[in-house]
């Protein structure tokens, strides 16, 4: 029971070349994962690689791309106003996550690296079509979160390899979105299922939507079948956006394969999701969040 | 004399400062030179047979000073209710969190690691895990001496039921289950031995009946009760759970065989997967009723669980069974009930001690007789409950009640009637629904059985020459400011004020021997000894003052902290400076007794084990989304009689903190225990209330006056909570028509009621709109 | 390509705790809040869960409320960490102290440091909160005994009174 090796680098070089030297070495960002998995035993890394230093990982800009460092913490996004403006669902999302002590300290790295299904702020990065930045040794490449998460707790980031930022398309403006959850209580809690989207209107009509899911499948993903039935609607028929919206919200239960958990049964999960599908788009496309 | 200066007034609690210091010094905080640190290693299996522990490896660990099994203890079997706890494990183990070894080190890692190479050989036998089915033909037994599974039977009848029944108008029958609740102390257990080569042993342990504790410690040890010493430190929360506990005596063992001071202290996980929750009960109720809504007779059959080893659960299946006769008048009753052995962890009472469980049930009913006859629920309640004077079926004699006006107050300030014709407006179990429900409750100030050589308290009070009062009493306080209001008491009666006056922690070296700190009695049975404790101190302080100045005790008078005789006068402290120099040092010295005027209860359960009862009446109101299940209680009223009020302040953050606790046990609290593991040990996935849960909360205490208690007070606390369940689960069918049987009311369940209640009704999905 | 150095088992630390500077060699993992306990004694920061759920343990690290017992030693660096115990003076009380005194806002009061720290955030602004915004704020401390409200209230009062200091 020997306690993990620590190692603060000051540069992404150094944290991958660090990262490097063992299979079994872990960056850790805010901790508020990855402190309480070590304690369980439930991740023994025997190097911590601590991410906090690095200066490239703390950057946070709106812009072409719009650059969220891996190391931002949920409290900094959080207090641009020009960000939360531009990303409401992510914002929305991020406001939920923990308290007020997590929040300053947990980053968005951390949440989408640990992988959770239902991990915050996963659905939010998907409908606003976020790159994962991933250095290694061998160099950069780039992913988009789509293709991310590979399993509840695993992503394509390997051994070796260091999650940099999150990449975001620049808002257009012609867009909107919204984030909405089921949870079990009001005060801090694990959301039950979760949903996204996002919609872009061009002259009248819903151009590209895009919907994603969270706590419903292994990993939190996009419902393609959603955005289908959404692309083309015409925002000004009330009564054709009320029929897509819920037909979308019924794409996202048929696209979900919830387990049984001690928070839910995959059953109620089912239901929930269409529900709660059906009250982010309502959000987005109703009241016009954005 | 004018009125006291301090009952009465809501001052700050006397040990506020050092919490807010954070120098108040919990289990965890307290470490001494040399101490090791405990770890457990609990059995593998739910139930099986024990056949080796192999300790050699652990042994092996640097820092180790001791791994102890069954073998190493005095072994016998003990326990408060029943003889079948054990300090370690022996030739069975009967749920996940036995103990079958332990070690101390001296670190907690060393402890940790040597813990991880204990290995068992476990013969694993088929389980059983929930009462009902431990209770039939064919299941597994869990104790060979006891055949059957019954850990525990409690039968009591009065008056002729069947008879009673046969002439009622109406006859209601239904069952309904409460949950299994997790304590949720803040501070995770934590205990602390010594022994010392005497042959004696200190434990300092978070008890709160340190007393009764320490006889059944004493029994697991094999010593004299008077061969520990129990010292009681600051208690983190507890509502029950740290009564007696096994932990102090694995301490024990420990400290024993290394000779070094022991620490046990729990990580929350620990602490929630071994949790001696609250037992789950499974009840069926019958009331019968004129049809002019006069209750005539009552029947209550309960199964609940023991799990592996009887804690308290025993005195909570009784209080289940027959409490609610001293709240309304059945006339004719009769009750069984039956705790079974499973094989999982341990069940023991908590705030509310079964009255709170029977009562989610049996208000939830009397709204249903109310409907059936057409009679307003408060109406029909005023009419059955029991009046100041009377004395009830089991012989309870009520001191006073003000539970009418109770009632009356929270109908008016809660506007019920207003508010429940625009309930009754809603149409369609879709989108959100409010509802608002009301439900009453009572408890004891006291409980005459629970020590069998006596009821009552005594108290010494101890004044220095510089006016430093210390109050020994051996009721511990617990967080719920007892402290100050038993310094508020001795300050009135002495003359001094509560900057004045230190309360002694619980310390059987120092303290009176005493029932403890459950019940609800402490401020009343602690209360009655303290007043006579300060009152003695003071006759001697007069008798010294009137010689003093050359008169007599009765011609001095008192204002505030200053003792008057015609132009002369003295202050506390100055007149304590004088006692003490008339008396080569002596300290001022007050002893006082309280016997109650309880009665013992016969064999046939009859008698006053009580000396006072506290009367609450409760409105809650709840929004319900009916789409998603989500449920919240968004105003809630309070209106009790406690008799005197002894400090408002202290007072309301009683019922405000005891209604949180119900909010969550109705809403959200559920221990998940699966194949006897429970699966939700952490505050992530047992859902205690936070700071948004909570309604907006008024609470009154209406106008009364106790004659068996200090100055007029009785009991508040676990009053607080036995209604809150079904005062949330009637305002829940208030919005949706619809009875919840069993708790929590948490989003899934209320999801699937609203499935089912609609797919019965399918008018309700023709008015479904678009949320 | 240069590689971070890589302590194993214990490290350096420096770290000021109260406007003290301490120095001690633990593993880097240490959590904050048992660092502050154990190796500076500092026992009034509590640890009801070290999970991160209960807010007992909540320190401030350059004002900031976090939760101590996610936060490894090793990652405090240069910043200031402040404790219950750094709250008041010798004899005067900090304003939330005493509003929480003037409330009988605690009961057990195991809570009741992790809650002191987390309120310090609403001191600095200059609008007092409303009640429900400290209820929001308030969300990652959990109390089982009080039902909050009392809490609540003296957090409000005591906005007042450090305005009044
Ligand atoms: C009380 C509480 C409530 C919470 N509520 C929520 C909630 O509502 N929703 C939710 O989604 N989460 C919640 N969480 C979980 C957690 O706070 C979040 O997932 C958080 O964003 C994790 O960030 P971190 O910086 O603390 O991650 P860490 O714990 O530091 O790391 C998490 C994982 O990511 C890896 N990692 C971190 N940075 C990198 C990097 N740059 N490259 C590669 N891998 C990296 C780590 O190795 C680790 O496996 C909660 C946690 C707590 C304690
Ligand atoms: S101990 Fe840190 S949040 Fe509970
Ligand atoms: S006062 Fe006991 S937990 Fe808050």
């Amino acid at each position: 029971m020997s306690q993990p090796g620590y190692a603060i680098p000051r540069s992404v070089q150094e944290a991958v070349e660090t990262l490097a030297r063992s299979t079994a070495a872990r960056p850790i960002a805010g901790g508020t994962d990855l402190m309480v998995q070590m304690r369980l035993g439930h991740r023994r890394p025997d190097v911590v690689v601590d991410t906090r230093a690095i200066e490239e990982l703390h950057l946070l800009r709106q812009g072409d791309p719009t650059v969220i460092g891996a190391a931002v913490t949920l409290r900094r996004f959080l207090g641009d106003a020009e960000l939360t403006g531009s990303y409401p669902a992510l914002a929305q999302a991020a406001n939920l996550l923990g308290g007020r002590q997590i929040q300053a300290v947990a980053t968005f790295g951390g949440n989408v690296c640990n992988a959770s299904p239902a991990a915050e702020t996963a659905t939010p990065l998907l409908v606003y079509a976020a790159q994962a930045v991933i250095e290694s040794r061998g160099g950069r490449r780039e992913v988009p979160l789509t293709a991310f998460f590979t399993g509840p707790g695993k992503t394509v980031v390997d051994a070796g390899e260091l999650l940099v930022g999150l990449h975001l398309p620049p808002p257009t403006g012609d867009e909107r979105s919204a984030y909405r959850r089921l949870e079990l209580r009001r005060s801090v809690d694990i959301a039950v299922v979760s949903a996204s989207s996002w919609v872009r209107v061009v002259e009248g009509r819903i151009a590209t939507a895009r919907v994603a899911v969270g706590a419903v499948n292994a990993v939190a993903m996009r419902v393609p079948a959603a955005e289908a039935t959404l692309t083309g609607v015409e925002v000004d028929d009330s009564r054709a956006v009320e029929r897509a919206i819920a037909q979308a919200a019924v794409d996202c239960r048929d696209a979900s394969r919830p387990i049984d958990d001690t928070r839910a049964s995959a059953q109620y999960r089912l239901a929930m999701v269409e529900l709660i599908a059906r009250r982010a788009l309502n959000d987005t496309i109703l009241t016009g969040a954005h | 004399m004018s009125g006291p200066a301090w009952v009465g007034q809501g001052i700050p609690q006397v040990d506020m400062l050092d919490k807010l210091r954070g120098s108040t010094k919990y289990i965890a905080d307290i470490s001494v030179s040399g101490m090791l640190h405990a770890v457990i290693v609990r059995s593998p299996v739910a139930h099986g047979r024990l056949h080796a522990v192999d300790v050699d490896r652990a042994k092996k660990v640097p820092g180790v000073r001791a791994v102890l099994t069954s073998a190493d203890t005095p072994h016998r079997f003990f326990g408060p209710h029943a003889n079948d706890w054990e300090i370690l494990a022996s030739e069975k183990v009967r749920s996940f969190g036995d103990e079958i070894a332990a070690i101390a080190a001296t670190t907690l890692d060393a402890a940790r690691e040597a813990a991880a190479l204990v290995t068992a050989t476990v013969e694993e036998l088929p389980a059983v895990f929930d009462a009902r089915e431990a209770l039939r033909d064919g299941a597994p037994t869990v104790w060979e001496d006891r055949p059957g599974n019954v850990a525990n039977s409690f039968q009591i009848s009065r008056g002729n039921v069947e008879e009673a029944f046969a002439k009622a108008d109406l006859v209601v029958t239904d069952r309904y289950s409460t949950n299994q609740i997790y304590h949720a102390y803040l501070e995770p257990i934590g205990v602390m031995a010594e022994y010392h080569p005497s042959g004696s042993y200190t434990l300092t342990v978070p008890s709160h009946i340190p007393y009764k504790a320490r006889l059944t410690y004493a029994g697991a040890l094999g010593v004299r009760p008077d061969q520990i010493r129990i010292v009681v430190p600051p208690i983190g929360g507890s509502f029950g759970a740290k009564y007696e506990m096994i932990e102090p005596l694995i301490a024990a063992v420990l400290a024993r065989d290394t000779g070094r001071p022991v620490r046990l202290v729990y990580d929350r996980e620990e602490d929630a997967l071994i949790a001696r929750s609250r037992p789950p009960f499974w009840f069926h109720h019958r009331i019968g009723v004129t049809a002019e809504g006069m209750f005539i007779a009552r029947e209550t059959e309960v199964v609940g669980t023991a799990g592996s080893r009887v804690f308290w659960s025993p005195a909570v299946l009784a209080t289940a069974i027959h409490r609610v006769d001293s709240l309304y008048n059945f006339h004719n009753m009769a009750g069984t009930g039956a705790l079974a052995y499973t094989n999982e962890a341990p069940t023991t009472c908590m705030r509310g001690f079964g009255n709170a469980e029977s009562l989610f049930g049996i208000e939830q009913m009397i709204d249903e007789i109310g409907e059936k006859l057409g009679i307003d629920p408060v109406e029909l309640r005023q009419r059955n409950a029991v009046r100041e004077g009377e004395t009830t079926l089991h012989g309870w004699h009520i001191s006073s009640s003000k539970l009418p006006e109770c009632l009356e107050r929270v109908k008016e300030v809660s506007d019920l009637d207003n508010q429940r014709r625009e309930t009754r407006k809603q149409r369609g179990l879709t989108g959100v629904r409010r509802g608002i429900g009301v439900a009453i409750a009572h408890h004891v100030s006291g409980y005459r059985p629970i020590l069998a050589d006596y009821d009552g308290s005594s108290a010494i009070v101890h004044a220095t020459s510089g006016g430093r009062v210390t109050l020994f009493v051996g009721e511990p306080d617990i967080g719920q400011g007892q402290a100050t209001v038993l310094s508020q008491l001795a300050c009135d009666e002495l003359g001094c004020s509560p900057d004045d006056v230190n309360l002694q922690g619980v310390d059987s070296a120092l303290s009176p021997d005493a029932v403890g700190t459950l019940a609800s009695r402490a401020t009343t049975m602690a209360g009655n000894a303290v007043v006579a404790a300060a009152r003695s101190a003071r006759q001697k302080l007069d008798a010294l003052l009137a010689d003093h100045w050359r008169t007599t005790p009765d011609r001095l008078h008192r204002e505030g902290e200053v003792v008057h005789f015609g132009e002369q006068s003295l202050t506390f402290r100055e007149s304590m400076a004088l006692y003490a120099a008339s008396n080569c040092g002596l300290p001022l010295l007050g002893e006082g007794v309280h016997r109650p005027a309880t009665q013992m209860p016969d064999k046939d359960k009859y008698g006053n084990p009580s000396a006072a009862y506290p009367f609450a009446a409760h409105v809650a109101e709840v929004e319900v989304d009916c789409d998603s299940g989500q449920i919240r209680v968004t105003r809630y009223w309070a209106v009790h009689d406690s008799g005197t009020i002894l400090n408002p302040s202290t007072a309301r953050g009683q019922v405000v903190g005891a209604i949180a606790q119900g909010v969550g046990w109705a809403l959200m609290e559920d221990v998940k225990v699966d194949l006897g593991r429970v699966r939700n040990p952490n505050f992530l996935d047992y859902r205690i209330p936070g700071s948004g849960d909570m309604p907006e909360t008024y609470v009154e205490f209406v106008d009364a006056y106790e004659p068996n208690g200090p100055h007029g007070a009785k009991s508040l606390a676990e009053a607080a909570i036995n209604p809150v369940t079904a005062a949330i689960a009637n305002a829940f069918h208030d919005a949706t028509g619809i009875r919840c049987h069993d708790l929590p009311l948490a989003p899934e369940r209320i999801w699937e009621l609203l499935t089912g209640a609609r797919a019965q009704s399918p008018a309700h999905d023709a008015e479904e709109a678009l949320i | 390509m240069t590689t971070a150095a890589i302590h194993e088992g214990s490290m350096p630390v420096t770290i000021t705790v109260n406007g003290r500077t301490e120095k001690a060699e633990v593993p880097g993992l240490t959590p904050l809040g048992d660092f502050l306990r154990e190796k500076l004694g500092l026992t009034g920061t509590k640890l009801g869960c070290r999970a991160g759920d209960c807010g007992s343990c909540t320190v401030l690290v350059d004002s900031v409320p976090v939760a101590s017992c996610l936060m490894p030693v090793a990652q405090v660096g240069e910043r200031a960490v402040a404790t219950v115990e750094g709250l008041g003076g010798e004899g005067d009380l900090h304003p939330l102290q005493e509003a929480f005194r003037n409330n009988n806002a605690s009961q057990c009061g195991f809570c009741i440091p992790g809650i002191l720290m987390a309120a310090t955030a609403f001191l600095d602004r200059a609008e007092p909160p409303s009640r429900a915004e400290v209820v929001d704020g308030l969300s990652g401390n959990l109390c089982r005994c009080t039902g909050y409200e009392s809490i609540v209230s003296a957090i409000v009062e005591a906005h007042t009174l450090n305005r009044e200091a």
